[in-house]
């Protein structure tokens, strides 16, 4: 009895070795390389010695790239259609609607140079490798996260990263092949955070800092998104920074190695004016220089009633307070002050090999086809264009459901039904040439139950 | 007016901003302000009650922040009760200004509606500059007599005069602080624009690509054709910037208005085919302003009794302008109310009639 408890001990004990290992070495063959992806019916992209073809109907024909990509190592395909392409250069993305090669946006945690493999998973994350370095990005989230040693990551060189039959990923490096499961354990989660959610004050700056605490697979990173806002941006030191005076709603995401993505709060954040525009002492400070301004346009000693000398100094004293508070606005520049502006609008400059991002909404009809919506006809628009759309790609069911309920109002008499939508951020290249639309980013591809 | 000594500051002011305009034309403008007012109250209308139901049911779902005055005001989101008195009486002031029953009154109500409906739409959203001039003209309106001609005051005044038997003397000249006011913020605006792009964005402004970004960027109607080309977006940069930053010349030299008025309408026109501005009308038609708008019926009866091709280029002018005014508000105001705005014009410009 007592060996069996021993042999059920030591058991238990290297299971649980194994398992505690991120990296396990296996003998499990790898599946071919990809050669050629169908991006659409009769329509391929494939990998020759050094480039990507476009292989259809009309022949076989160099793709074109927006970007020197030098020798392109790799080819996958993510599952809603978008082809990412690993090379000399980083990483590149086209699809079957823009047949040409541009880098991927991709803000962090990619590869710049030297990538030579890549493999997309059922998730939609591509899992990347150079000859030293192993990650994992996201396209939908623009960011991604490469491992480091003390994620139990083999040592160098890796020659090729593919998804096994088993969903499992296998990494092969010179000393032979490992597999890696991703995602296992739980999802991040918080650890500590604050008692109370009443709202917090960020400093005149627009920083605040947050105290909590994640637990996560590999440790977590926190990105925040403001409600209403679709990009999740990095908080470091748990500091968000540069929030705009007025309220906001910020939302805490976790992301773990595996860029499993959880909520792990929501603030009700107060940015308070700036010193220089304090609701309290400024009016008053402008109500004493209205009252100066009172005293010198006033015609003292003058002819002509009190009572008309008081309203023509009033009426000067208001026009030259209008003249002067629209020539201050228009150096300071502080919107919120409307009617007095100032004038910053469109002073961005863009270069050449900028991108443009725009809203994408693609109607799914039920006979396969795929329809271009415009925002203003769906009626999604206000201010900007993520102000009513980034809550369909992050926030409740309900918001998709919305949208496809627009969608679906779109459908002329005589033509399929729509039983779906793909909301993507567009991207517009600016080249030497011109304009070259490429693949946008899909964010949500809906179906209707 | 006063007894300072002429070259004084003061003096000088009076001169730039209380200077005496025709009646006619101050009441022609309190008119148009009063009816572009309304177009815009009618068109933020969809956006202020959505907000105004959200606060009334589930509470705010855009953040408010608020603009300053709203702030320093101590004004807070409204439900759906109050949006809607405002709208109520934004409207009925806004049309009572715009006939010109108790003129200062109905403008000042309908200004002070204007400014609270704008500061709920924009505290919920984002401020946009299509409409200072709006609301600065709107603003000045009720501090000079827009009373005193093309209203209903000034019938109601003249027809009391000629009953009890007074002489009805022609009416003086009045003070044009509101038409000084739009004139000056206009090309305050205008200029800002430019000088803003000339002295952040700097000479790689007019690389063409940030033109081409600008366009691009809105997908409008013509974007594509009209952005196309990096060498051709630099070319339209200097246009731009240049009718932009020199727009104040119309102030020093009124001659300049037959390039800069036209020019400045064009470029709204052309924002509005390749971005996403919507057609701007609260700004090109406040360029009004700049003209003497009693002159108007006089120079277009001039100009169909000079023969059949003036006659037939005034009548397609004019209609096309009238019909590209009435298809835009048409958006958002109903068809009948623009049909008797219409009637309106027309009245008034058979009443103009010389002889």
């Amino acid at each position: 009895m007592r060996w069996l408890a021993l042999t059920w001990l030591c058991g238990w004990l290297l299971a649980a070795t194994v398992a505690a290992q991120d990296f396990v070495p296996t003998t499990a063959a790898l599946p071919p390389a990809v050669a050629a992806l169908e991006v659409a019916p009769g329509l391929h992209f494939s990998l020759t010695a050094a480039a990507v073809e476009i292989r259809d109907a009309t022949g076989v024909r160099a793709m074109a790239s927006t970007a020197p990509t030098g020798t392109v190592h790799a080819l996958t395909m993510v599952p809603w259609g978008t082809v990412v392409a690993g090379g000399e250069n980083g990483v590149f993305v086209a699809d079957a609607q823009h047949p040409v090669l541009d880098r991927a946006d991709v803000h962090d945690g990619a590869p710049a140079a030297g990538v030579i493999s890549v493999a997309a998973d059922r998730q939609g994350r591509v899992w990347w490798c150079t000859s030293t370095s192993f990650g994992v990005l996201d396209l939908r989230l623009r960011f991604g996260r490469a491992f480091a040693a003390t994620d139990g990551l083999p040592p160098a060189t890796f020659t090729r990263v593919a998804i096994g039959d088993d969903g499992r990923l296998l990494l092969a490096t010179a000393a032979g092949t490992f597999r890696y499961e991703p995602d296992v354990g739980d999802a991040p989660r918080v650890r500590t955070a604050p008692a109370s959610q009443s709202p917090l004050t960020a400093a005149a700056n627009g920083d605040v800092t947050l105290a909590i605490e994640v637990q996560a697979r590999g440790g977590a990173t926190l990105r925040h998104r403001r409600r209403h806002h679709h990009l999740l941006l990095p908080i470091e030191g748990n500091t968000v920074r540069g929030l705009r005076p007025g309220w906001h709603v910020v939302e805490v995401h976790a992301v773990d190695r595996d860029l499993r993505r959880t909520i792990v709060g929501e603030y009700s954040i107060e940015v308070p004016l700036p010193r220089a525009f304090d609701p309290r002492a400024l009016p008053l400070a402008f109500a004493a220089c209205l009252l100066a301004l009172f005293g010198c346009s006033y015609r003292w000693g003058g002819g002509g009633s009190v009572a008309r000398r008081c309203a023509l100094a009033l009426l000067r004293t208001g026009v030259l307070a209008v003249v002067v508070l629209q020539l201050l606005a228009a150096v300071l520049g502080y919107g919120r002050s409307w009617p007095f502006v100032g004038f910053s609008m469109y002073t961005e400059n863009w270069h050449q090999n900028d991108v443009l991002f725009r809203p994408r909404i693609v109607g799914l009809r039920s006979d396969g086809s795929r329809v271009p919506l415009h925002e203003d006809d769906l009626g999604v628009v206000q201010d900007g264009y993520w102000q009513m759309l980034a809550e369909v790609v992050y926030g409740a069911e309900h918001h998709r459901q919305a949208l496809f309920a627009k969608v679906a109002r779109q459908r002329r008499a005589g033509e399929a039904p729509f039983v779906g939508f793909v909301l993507a951020d567009g991207r517009i290249r600016l080249t030497a040439h011109g304009p070259v639309d490429v693949a946008p980013t899909v964010l949500v591809t809906y179906r209707a139950p | 007016m006063t007894s300072e000594a002429p070259c004084s500051f003061w003096s000088w002011l009076d001169r730039c901003f209380l200077a005496p305009v025709p009646a006619a034309r101050l009441g022609a403008l309190r008119a148009l302000v009063c009816g572009v007012a309304l177009y815009d109250v009618w068109l933020y209308a969809g956006l202020v009650f959505a907000d105004a139901k959200a606060v009334s049911t589930t509470g705010a779902e855009r953040p408010w922040t608020p603009l300053f005055f709203m702030q320093v005001l101590g004004l807070d989101p409204v439900g759906l009760e109050v949006a809607n008195l405002v709208f109520v009486v934004g409207t009925v002031a806004l049309l009572l200004g715009l006939v010109g029953v108790l003129s200062r009154w109905s403008c000042a109500v309908g200004a002070l509606a204007f400014f609270y409906w704008s500061g709920l739409a924009y505290s919920f959203g984002k401020p946009h500059h299509d409409k200072v001039a709006l609301a600065f003209a709107l603003m000045a309106l009720p501090f000079a007599n827009v009373g005193a001609r093309v209203s209903v005051d000034a019938v109601l005044t003249a027809w009391w005069q000629r009953r009890r038997g007074y002489h009805v003397f022609p009416i003086a000249p009045v003070s044009g602080l509101p038409i000084w006011i739009t004139q000056f913020t206009l090309a305050v605006g205008y200029c800002g624009a430019g000088s803003a792009k000339l002295l952040l964005g700097g000479v790689d402004w007019f690389n063409g690509y940030t033109l081409q970004g600008i366009m691009l960027g809105h997908d409008g109607a013509w974007s594509r054709t009209f952005a196309s080309s990096v060498f051709w977006c630099q070319v339209q940069s200097l246009g731009v910037v240049f009718v932009q930053t020199a727009f104040p010349l119309v102030l020093l030299w009124p001659r300049s208005r037959w390039f800069f008025l036209p020019a400045a309408m064009g470029f709204h026109l052309m924002t509005w085919m390749t971005m996403d501005t919507g057609p701007y009308m609260r700004v090109w038609l406040l360029l009004f302003a700049f003209t003497p708008m009693e002159q108007i019926p006089a120079t277009l009866h001039a100009g169909c009794r000079r023969g059949p091709l003036p006659a037939i280029l005034t009548v397609v002018g004019v209609g096309a302008f009238v019909a590209l005014v009435v298809g835009v508000a048409n958006q958002v105001l109903p068809l009948w109310a623009l049909l008797a705005g219409l009637l309106w014009l027309f009245g008034a410009w058979v009443r103009a009639r010389p002889g």
